[in-house]
């Protein structure tokens, strides 16, 4: 369980983030969309930990693992940087040869993570994360610099982990099409403000709010 | 390494441009002295220098460094005149051509100075030689000079034959300027050999004595040596000559005798005969 | 001319080498950690700490040098411990003007990639000692030069080193005081000429720097 209240955030004069109440549970998968600078890293950051709120509360006893938007691989082998993210655990290597896998990096585990390309990188980052087992994965666009085939590997690699561990996953993405497949709930981000949150389905015939009509118009499924 | 050897010769082409700059023929109203550091640390050029100017109307531009690098630079062409006290490098200096004539105008004495219990028992030696015979059985701390500067080259002369290795422990060759081999030797509790003028502005800071002084194989002469205008260029004669003449003149001499009375009790240098 | 003093300039050539990389050595050790701290956390007065060690960059290594030796010295606060004039107060002089070099330096390259890099570790659920070795070692390369520059300011430094290591002839002379020493005497071009086998050893230690970086990337 996450549980937030009364959350800002104020860069300057600008509120970014105004969230008076907000819960995940663990097993859902919710998409967290919005255009850009409508706070969705920013919500992301406060959920993980990684950046405090200036006002409100995070209530949460929940492991969480987080991929922030910019994936930076380590100056390392691919394969060490997955190793060095793992946690203590008996089979490592056989579990880090899967994930690398699983994401389409098995021929590049020996290479420098430096030479990699955006989208490989991007699958490296994830399989970073994916290695150790939370409750909660918070995962800020993880297929954004993927290509179709990159994106399937993504996709099947959250869906996969998500299946194994039981876990909650909160995502941020731009992508329709992912939003619908993934998630259970859709939470609709506008000006730092929760304007639709609900099924996806519903959300898609049904929009709450004008702005929320509005934006699923834009959405060329 | 060929990279590094161009960067060399730049930086050579440089300073060799920037040593050609230098001189010129309309700054015959400047006159360059070169001379150690104890003629000018001991406060007696600028004590001078003002009411020479004062008279004459020359700019002094006086340039301290130890004996040797004092005579290089006047090797290399950056003084008019030399104001020295190293007999034998000053001889060497003329017989070489680049001097004129060796004028000795004044004196005083080195002196020995050492802890204020004289562990080493030099003090009612006759002379210097026999201190030093005395610290090297006692093996009594001593710093040298070890710079080649006058004061090392008469530390030297008095060593004679059997000047002590540079590793024994207790002989240290500090390879630094008057002051700072007094303040190593007031550190250290050890002997110094030294000018008396450079010791007694300095003795404040100092934990040291006067242990041992006015042997006779302790006479410290200062000369003056202008520089050779057929040997080198760009000489200022005139402005060396009136400096010497003003310097060995009946005004400077009353004005050397009187210095160091005042602040040290005592006068810091003699007039020669 | 430098084969005649061939013993000693090798001896020279020894303490020099001793002395910066001692100083090299300890002033990386103290001033990296505190560079990246000042690098990955955000706490009032930060910005006067690092204003602090860039004034400090400035500090004339002869103020260095006479701050050192009076508390060395026999009167000093430190002085019975009898160390001035040897090798060892040389590298705590130097090691006053290095630091602030080295914490400078490390925290202006670990504050470029260090938010991203912080939060891909938070993300991790990294520890705090382990994010901080990750931060050393992701900017290897560029901290490597301010292992250099550490060292080149050491090696080249002249002031503090004659001060209180005295120049002493067998024990304490380097090769930046004995160029001095040489200038003194009038020798200028073998004071030249051991500038040059100054500048051979920086640029041997800077090849073989470059080597172990190189073979590390692998």
């Amino acid at each position: 369980m996450i549980k937030l209240q009364n959350i800002k955030k104020i860069y300057g004069e600008r509120t970014v983030l105004n969230i008076d109440g907000l819960s995940f549970t663990k097993g859902e998968t919710v998409a967290i969309v919005g255009p850009n600078g409508s706070g969705k890293s920013t919500l992301l950051k406060i959920i993980a930990g990684v950046i405090k709120s200036d006002e409100g509360t995070v209530e949460t006893n929940s492991r969480m693992y987080y991929l922030p938007q910019q994936n930076i691989p380590f100056r390392k082998s691919v394969r060490k940087n997955i190793l060095i993210s793992m946690e203590n655990a008996d089979d490592k290597e056989i579990r880090c040869n899967e994930i690398l896998a699983e994401l389409g990096l098995a021929n590049l585990a020996d290479k420098n993570a430096k030479g990699l390309s955006g989208g490989e990188c991007q699958r490296l980052a994830l399989g970073r994360v994916l290695i150790n087992e939370g409750d909660f994965l918070v995962l800020d666009e993880p297929s954004s610099a993927a290509d179709i085939e990159g994106t399937e590997m993504i996709e099947n690699a959250i869906r996969k982990y998500k299946d194994k561990t039981g876990c909650g996953v909160i995502m941020t993405t731009h992508s329709p099409v992912q939003a619908l497949k993934l998630a259970e709930r859709v939470i609709m981000l506008c000006d730092g403000k929760i304007v639709e949150d609900g099924r996806p389905e519903e959300l898609l015939i049904n929009p709450k709010t004008q702005w929320g009509k509005k934006f699923i118009s834009k959405w060329k499924l | 390494m060929k990279k590094l050897l161009a960067v060399l010769m730049a930086l050579a082409i440089v300073f060799t441009l920037a040593a050609c700059g230098g001189t010129s023929e309309n700054e015959n109203k400047i006159i360059r002295v070169s001379t150690t550091t104890s003629v000018n640390d001991s406060g007696l050029l600028p004590y001078l220098l003002p009411v020479f100017e004062e008279a004459t109307g020359y700019t002094v531009e006086v340039q301290s460094a130890g004996t040797g690098a004092a005579i290089q630079k006047a090797k290399d062409g950056n003084a008019d005149l030399i104001l020295v006290h190293s007999k034998a490098s000053e001889e060497e200096f003329i017989a070489e051509g680049y001097g004129v004539e060796r004028l000795p105008f004044m004196y005083n004495y080195f002196v020995i100075v050492g802890p204020a219990d004289d562990p080493a028992g030099i003090k009612d030696s006759v002379n210097a030689a026999e201190a030093f015979d005395k610290i090297e059985d006692t093996e009594a701390t001593f710093i040298s000079r070890g710079d080649e500067s006058g004061t090392h080259k008469a530390e030297l002369k008095i060593w004679g034959e059997d000047v002590p290795e540079a590793d024994d422990e207790w002989y240290i060759s500090a390879g630094q300027g008057m002051g700072a081999c007094l303040t190593m030797a007031s550190e250290k509790d050890a002997y110094c050999l030294t000018d008396k003028a450079t010791f007694l502005s300095n003795k404040a800071d100092l934990d040291l004595e006067i242990i041992l002084a006015e042997g006779e194989d302790m006479k410290n002469t200062y000369s003056l040596i202008e520089c050779n205008p057929e040997k080198l260029d760009g000489i200022n004669t005139e402005g060396a000559k009136a400096f010497i003449e003003w310097m060995m003149g009946d005004e400077a001499s009353a004005l050397i005798a009187e210095y160091g009375k005042e602040a040290y009790g005592e006068a810091l240098f003699y007039l020669a005969e | 001319m430098l084969m005649s003093m061939d013993k000693e300039l090798l001896q020279i050539i020894g303490v020099t080498l001793r002395m910066s990389f001692f100083s090299t050595l300890i002033s990386c050790l103290l001033g990296m950690p505190l560079g990246v701290l000042l690098g990955k956390s955000s706490f009032k007065g930060k910005g006067t700490i690092i204003k602090l060690t860039g004034t400090f960059m400035g500090l004339p290594p002869v103020v260095a040098g006479l701050i050192v030796y009076m508390l060395f010295s026999k009167n000093g606060i430190l002085g019975s411990l009898d160390i001035l004039f040897t090798v060892e107060v040389m590298v705590i002089a130097q090691c006053m003007l290095i630091v602030p070099v080295v914490i400078n330096l490390t925290h202006s390259i670990t504050s470029v990639n260090s938010a991203c890099l912080i939060e891909t570790a938070k993300g991790l659920n990294f520890s705090k000692g382990k994010t901080a070795i990750l931060m050393l070692t992701e900017n290897k390369t560029a901290l490597f030069s301010v292992v250099l520059s550490a060292f080149g300011r050491s090696i080249a430094e002249v002031g503090a080193v004659s001060l209180v290591g005295g120049n002493i002839q067998w024990k304490t002379r380097v090769m930046t005081t004995a160029i001095m020493l040489e200038t003194n005497k009038g020798n200028f071009s073998f004071a030249l000429a051991l500038g040059i086998i100054l500048l051979l050893i920086s640029f041997t230690v800077n090849i073989i720097a470059s080597f172990a970086v190189k073979e590390d990337k692998q």
